[in-house]
Order: structure tokens, then sequence, then C-alpha cells
């Protein structure tokens, strides 16, 4: 059974459709990657089945389980976690202690004293190579990091399912091997994931299939080699620039 | 036109240019290029006059600005479009085009721009009322250098112009780079993309470490060796 | 637990055992002062609660003061109940009033919170003032003490307690997730914090503080009307003797008010002009200087011009 059902999700603000039926599938394990131009409202799509947007349609079951009209902290408390596009790291709080932030909170079950929020965090600073800024300040790190940190408090809330939002935004082509190395670590932990880019030397390694959206409508989905050689898909997202050079 | 040498900044006692030196020729496109942590952003602050550098001068045409603060910098010609947009989000875009032109006297001269601006952005124009906010990032990127250009500036300064793009969306923006280089626009491009940006200019320096390590026409350095390795990841 | 950690512990120890007997060795003014004192510090740290912890700067914590002050006075003037239940009584009701009260207002952010606050302590100056049970204009009076050193030591109890809270809210899991509201809400929500209820508690707790120094004061003075009560100047004093002190720390509003009372006192007793003034110069100098307040600048052992130089042209800028 799929982790994760999303059915005919509708997002409208006053007439205007962010997001239009969009139904998918999220199998256990599968990392599932979300393409498409600014605006295709990928992460309002996000943000309605992590329940930061009042849903207008549409059903989203997790494990079974209904998620739509649940508030933000009940569905992490779910397992179902997300990074923002715009990093919001706690600024005057250390790297750790922000980490374990997510430790204390995040799924049910989780450490309920410092002590063992404090290991877990640091076990997870190991795991996403930012131990060494542990007791950095957040707001001392640079592009890179962040996003690293971001990742980490994510990882924290021991998620079942990881929604990544544009995460590797800024990053040069070796920083993105390391993020695409790191991302499959995480889903070899058992993380079900659902990865926003716009990078697409990122996204063709990374995905198992790749959903594309366009003017909030599902446009395809697939495996990448099909989708990414849509034509469809090349004219309304990619660009001659980026056929001309995947040609070359 | 604008001539940097041997400049060296930082923050506080940390540096992070070490002596750079590089020239921006009247009417070129010219690329700056490194990865996180080179040190471009610290270049630009120092050009644009938000840094004092500790050593070495900038110069626009033959006037010596150094450490000159940023809105004298402004009047003589330079205009950054910021990483990360920066735009006014409560106002409309046209209100941030107009901010754009915010120095300028010339009522018809800011009416024809506009129009020029809107026509070579069709996508500003239909969303001309709209929350410049409320617009995704390629919209917000448009809306960013349309503002930029709007102060006709002599040196248009683009920080980071792919940063968070759909492919696509880089593809109208460098066709309207090149129209506007055309139309006779000094364009001074900072990017981590290195192949938009070697696409677009001509000449091209690498940053590295805070120190310019490579430089020269942007089609012999897409064949050097060390910069499709550690650039374009071939 | 090493040697490092004993010393702070001990130094508090210390500083308390001297503190209870002071009454014995200075004079009634002085323990007077004190009392003040430890009055003015349980407010700054009960307002460090939600204005330094969580990062809802509330303007109207006097309220809370007040509802304490007026359950006190009429459970002992109109149905006699002794200190030691009216008390608990005051901070009880104080504390409900306050999650009542939150519930709706801590939906709102930032300056528009603020006002609403602020609104609240004036209405109930304005409903006390109208009710014939708390004696409405004419106000109330205490029935006299047998024994005036109850307060000092009363207060002391309070105070050690509200800092107590504080020091366990910087330990505890409930303390990060008032931390991570204050940083972020969004995020704070997005990473599981059920931010409505833990900003209500924040905000209950401060209030039960707030209530209990209330129904002290009130026995203290003898005499209660709403002006006395609910005074403005009584949340500025307090919010700026937190910030002063260092806004979300445990020692911070304890320092700030400590600091401020002190000098407050002294400028009173030779300019009294100038003790009116004091208050406007604290908060142009804390922004001016020291931001993020006294213990903060301790704490860095430093005080550079330089650091003054940077934050004066990041301001201009």
């Amino acid at each position: 059974m799929p982790i994760l059902e999303a059915r005919l999700v509708t997002k409208k603000f006053g007439g205007l459709a962010a997001v239009s039926d969009i139904s998918f599938d999220l199998g256990e394990g599968e990392i599932l990657g979300l393409i498409g131009p600014n605006g295709s409202g990928k992460t309002t799509l996000v943000n309605v089945i992590c329940g930061a947007l009042p849903r207008t349609a549409g059903n989203v079951r997790f494990k079974g389980g209904e998620l739509m009209g649940l508030p933000t902290h009940e569905i992490s408390r779910l397992g179902v976690s997300r990074t923002f596009q715009v990093v919001k790291p706690f600024r005057n709080l250390t790297v750790l202690e922000n980490v374990m932030v997510g430790a204390l909170f995040g799924k049910t079950g989780g450490a309920r004293d410092l002590g063992t929020a404090r290991r877990e965090a640091e076990a997870v600073l190991e795991f996403v190579a930012l131990a060494h800024r542990a007791r950095a300040q957040a707001d001392g790190l640079n592009v890179p990091e962040r996003k690293r940190m971001e990742l980490a408090r994510a990882l924290a809330m021991r998620p079942t399912v990881l929604f990544l939002d544009e995460v590797m935004a800024g990053l040069n082509s070796a920083e993105i091997d390391a993020a695409v190395a790191l991302i499959k670590k995480i889903r070899g932990r058992g993380v079900s994931l659902i990865v926003i880019e716009h990078v697409m030397k990122a996204i063709r390694s990374l995905s198992d299939r790749i959903m594309v959206l366009f003017h909030g409508e599902k446009l395809t989905e697939g495996p990448p080699d099909d989708v990414l050689n849509n034509p469809e898909v090349v004219a309304a997202y990619l660009g001659r620039r980026y056929a001309e050079r995947a040609r070359a | 036109m604008l001539e940097v040498k041997g400049l060296s900044a930082g923050y506080g006692d940390v540096q992070i240019l070490r002596e750079v030196s590089l020239a921006v020729d009247d009417g070129e496109i010219v690329t700056l290029v490194g990865s996180n942590g080179s040190g471009k952003s610290t270049l630009l602050n120092a050009i644009c006059g938000i840094i004092r550098p500790t050593a070495g001068l900038v110069r626009l045409d033959s006037t010596d600005i150094t450490g000159w603060n940023s809105e004298a910098i402004v009047a003589r010609g330079i205009t950054q479009v910021p990483e990360g947009r920066r735009l006014f989000p409560t106002m409309t875009v046209h209100e941030n085009l107009l901010m754009g032109a915010y120095r300028r006297r010339d009522g018809q001269g800011i009416e024809r721009d506009l129009e020029w601006m809107y026509a070579m952005f069709p996508r500003l124009k239909e969303r001309q009322k709209q929350q410049a906010g409320s617009m995704s990032g390629g919209e917000q990127q448009m809306c960013a250098i349309a503002r930029g250009l709007m102060a006709k500036p002599r040196i248009l300064i683009l920080d980071e112009l792919s940063l968070g793009l759909a492919p696509i969306m880089l593809d109208t923006l460098v066709d309207a780079m090149q129209k506007i280089h055309r139309e006779g626009t000094t364009i001074f491009l900072v990017e981590q993309d290195v192949a938009t940006a070697f696409d677009l200019a001509k000449t091209g320096y690498v940053l590295e470490n805070g120190r310019v390590v490579l430089s020269g026409p942007t089609a012999e350095l897409k064949t050097n060796p060390h910069v499709k390795r550690a650039y374009l990841g071939l | 637990m090493n040697g490092a950690r004993w010393l702070p512990i001990a130094a508090c120890l210390l500083a308390l055992a001297v503190l209870a007997m002071a009454p014995a060795v200075v004079s009634p003014f002085m323990t007077q002062f004190l009392i003040n004192l430890f009055m003015l510090a349980v407010l700054a740290e009960s307002w460090n609660i939600v204005g330094g912890f969580t990062g809802y700067a509330s303007f109207g914590n006097v309220a809370f003061f007040g509802v304490g002050a007026y359950t006190t006075g009429i459970l002992l003037t109109k149905s006699g109940w002794p200190l030691a239940l009216a008390l608990p009584a005051a901070g009880a009701l104080a504390m409900l009033f306050a999650a009542l009260v939150g519930m709706p207002i801590l939906r709102l952010k930032g300056h528009y919170f603020a006002i609403a606050t602020l609104g609240v302590a004036e209405t109930m100056r304005e409903v006390v003032y109208n009710l014939e049970i708390t004696g409405a204009g004419t106000g109330l009076v205490m029935p006299i003490a047998r024994t005036p050193l109850l307060f000092f030591y009363v207060m002391l109890a309070i105070l050690v307690a509200a800092t107590l809270t504080n020091w366990w809210l910087s330990r505890s899991r409930f303390g990060y997730g008032l931390v991570a509201i204050r940083e972020d809400e969004d995020a704070a929500a997005a990473m599981g914090i059920h931010t409505a209820r833990y900003k209500t508690l924040a905000f209950a707790l401060s209030g039960a503080f707030a209530g209990l120094a209330g129904g002290v004061f009130a026995y203290w003075i003898t005499f209660i009307d709403p002006d006395g009560v609910f005074k403005v100047t009584m949340t500025i004093q307090m919010i700026i003797m937190a910030v002063f002190g260092g806004a979300g720390t445990i020692f911070g509003p304890l320092l700030g008010a400590l600091v401020l009372a002190s000098v407050s006192e002294l400028l009173s007793t030779q300019l009294v002009t100038l003790a009116e003034v004091f208050n406007g110069l604290v908060v142009i100098l804390v922004v001016l200087f020291m931001p993020k307040g006294l213990s903060d600048v301790i704490r860095r052992r430093s005080f550079r011009l330089r650091d003054v130089a940077r934050n004066f042209r990041e301001y201009r800028i």
C-alpha cells in the first residue's frame, strides 16, 4: 500500500486555483521528484498537505489515515515533515539547539528530556556532516550549511515522509553531489521522500519517479527518462537551452 | 567602465578578498563565477559601498569611487539587482518599477522606460497590479531586473540571476539579458551557474577563496579542464 | 555533578541566606525597599516567561497583578479568609484569567498583541472601578498584618519560585518549545509544537506569578484602589527591567530589577525630577548600547566601543 495517497487536492485563493485536482501516490521508500515552472503550485501543494494552508478540496491519506483538516503540528506528530524553501532557522539558538527542537518534538515518541534530545541531535548532525558546526550560532552559517541544518532539523523529527523544498538552490556542483548522496542515505533509513527541485542534475539522479506540475495541474508523471524527454515537459519547463545541453 | 584593482576586503578581522582585479568595459557583458564562500557577495558589497575595502581601488570611468557610500555610487550609475530579489513585497509590480526610477526626474523618460519594460516582460504587464511578494520566484526575478533597469543605470550588476529558477524561466531571462545588452546596457553578472554565465558573457573571471584564479574569454574558460571539473561537473 | 556546576548553585544559596537574614540587620526602610524590589523582580521574571522566552511582548501583565491584588483583598476583607488561603486563590484566579484572556488574544502577533494586552489592563481598571464588590472607586482597606516581616519572606519565596520557573524553562522541553515559538512560530508549528497551547500556558504562568505578587502587595500596602493597582507604569517598569537585565535569560530580569530599582531609589532621594526621566533614559540606553541586556554584556565580558559603533551604523542603515 502506498504510504501517502493524494486524491484531487485543490487549493483556491479567491477565484484563482493555485493547485487543481492533484492526485498521486508515494510508495514506501520511494523518492518522488516534483518539478514545474515557478508558480506552478509545488510549494502550495506541500503547504496544503502539511497543514500550513487549509485545502479547498481533496484528500490525503497517510498510512491510511486522513491528513486534511489536521493542524500542522499534528501532521508533524504523525510523522510527516518538511523543510522550507526559504529556510527558517531559529537564529538565536545554536545549530545543536535548533536540531534538538526537532528531536524534542516531531513524530510522537521522541525524546522528552534534554539529555536524550542532545544525543539524538548530535547523531543527526553527524549523519548530515554538520557536527563540526554544532556550537555555532544558527545565523552565522553560510548557505549550504543553512540548508543542511534545515534538513537536520527535519530529520531529527523522525519523519516517515519527508518533503524537501528546493534544498539544492545555491549549491555548487560538488555540493549538489554530496546532497544527493545524503538524500539517498536518508531513504536508506526508511524515509519516503518528495523532493522539489529546479536542479535537473539532482532530480535526475535522485528520483524513482518524477511528477510535473504546470499551472497548478499535474502535467505528467513517470520514470525520469520518460518525463525529462517528454516534449511537453521540455516546452513547459526545461526550455531549449537544457534540451540543447542534454543533446550535446 | 568599471575597474577594480588589487581590492582586498573582509568583515571585522576576517579577510575574504585578496587583491582582486577585474575590468568591465563599456557595453560588455562580463561575468564573475565562483562557489559559495568564494567571496562574490563580499566583492559586490565592496564595489557598491556597503563595506569599505581594506586595500585597492574601485574606479568608475575615471572617478575613484573606493569607499564611497551606496547612495553616491548609485547616483553615479551603478545599479545592483540583489541576490534573492529583495523586492518591496507589499507594493505592486508597477510600484516596484516606479521605485526603481526613484532618483529620476524625467517624467516622460520614465513613462517610455516603463513601456519598454512591459514590452520586454509581458508577464509583468499582466501582473502590474499584483503584490510583488505574491509572485513566483521567476516572476519576482523579472520584476527585480526591470526595477534595476528603471534606474537607467550605466552598469547593471546582477547577483545570482539563476537562483531558484526553473530552467525555462532562465531561458526567458537570458534572452532578456541579451536583448538589454544589445540595446546598450553594460552588464556585470555574478553567478554560480557557470554554464549560464558563460553562455551570456564574453569575458569571465573565476573567483576562488577570495582570489581571481582564472580570467579571459569565456569561450576559452569553457574548455579549461579545472573549470570543467569543478564548475561544470563534466 | 562536577565542581564547576556547584559554584553557581552555592552562590545562589548563599545570596538567599544573606537576604533571609537581612531584616534582622538592616533598617526598616531598607526592608521595605527590599520588599518592593522583590515585587518588581517577580513581575520582571514573570513577564520574562511570556515576553522573553516566548517572544510575545505583553503590555498588560499589570492586569493579572491587579486581579491578584483584588482577589486577595476581597477574600481578606469580605470573606475573612487567612492569607495562607487567599494568596494561592489569588494566584490561581489570576492564572485562570490569563488563560481565558490569552486564548483569543494570543492569536494576534507583534504590535497588535501588545495593544490588545494594554487594552485588557485598561479594561480591568474600569471594570473594577465600577463594581461594588471591589469597593469601586473608594478601594479596599486591608486588615493590618500582625507580622510585618511576613511580606518580606512571602515575597522572597515567590521571587525564588518565579526564578526557579525561569530556570526550569531554560532546561525543559516546554521551554525549548516556547523559544522555538519566539524564533519562528511557523517553523515551530511545522516541527510539531502545539503553539496555541504552549503560548496560553506561558501566558497563564506569567499571570499566576503576577497575581501572587499582587496578592502580597495588597496586604502589604493595606489599601488598594483601581488606579493604584492597575498602573500602566508598572507594566512599563517590569518590561524595562526584564529587557535591561536580559530578556529570555534566567537572572536577567532579576538583575535588571535590582539595578534599576536601586538607581531609581537613589535618584528619587536626590533629584525627584530626574527619576521621572530615568525610565525613558534607560530605554534609550538599552536600545543603543546593549540590546540584548546587561546579562549579555556580563556574559561576553566585553563592552567594546567598536560594538557600540557598529550598532549605531546598523541602525542608521
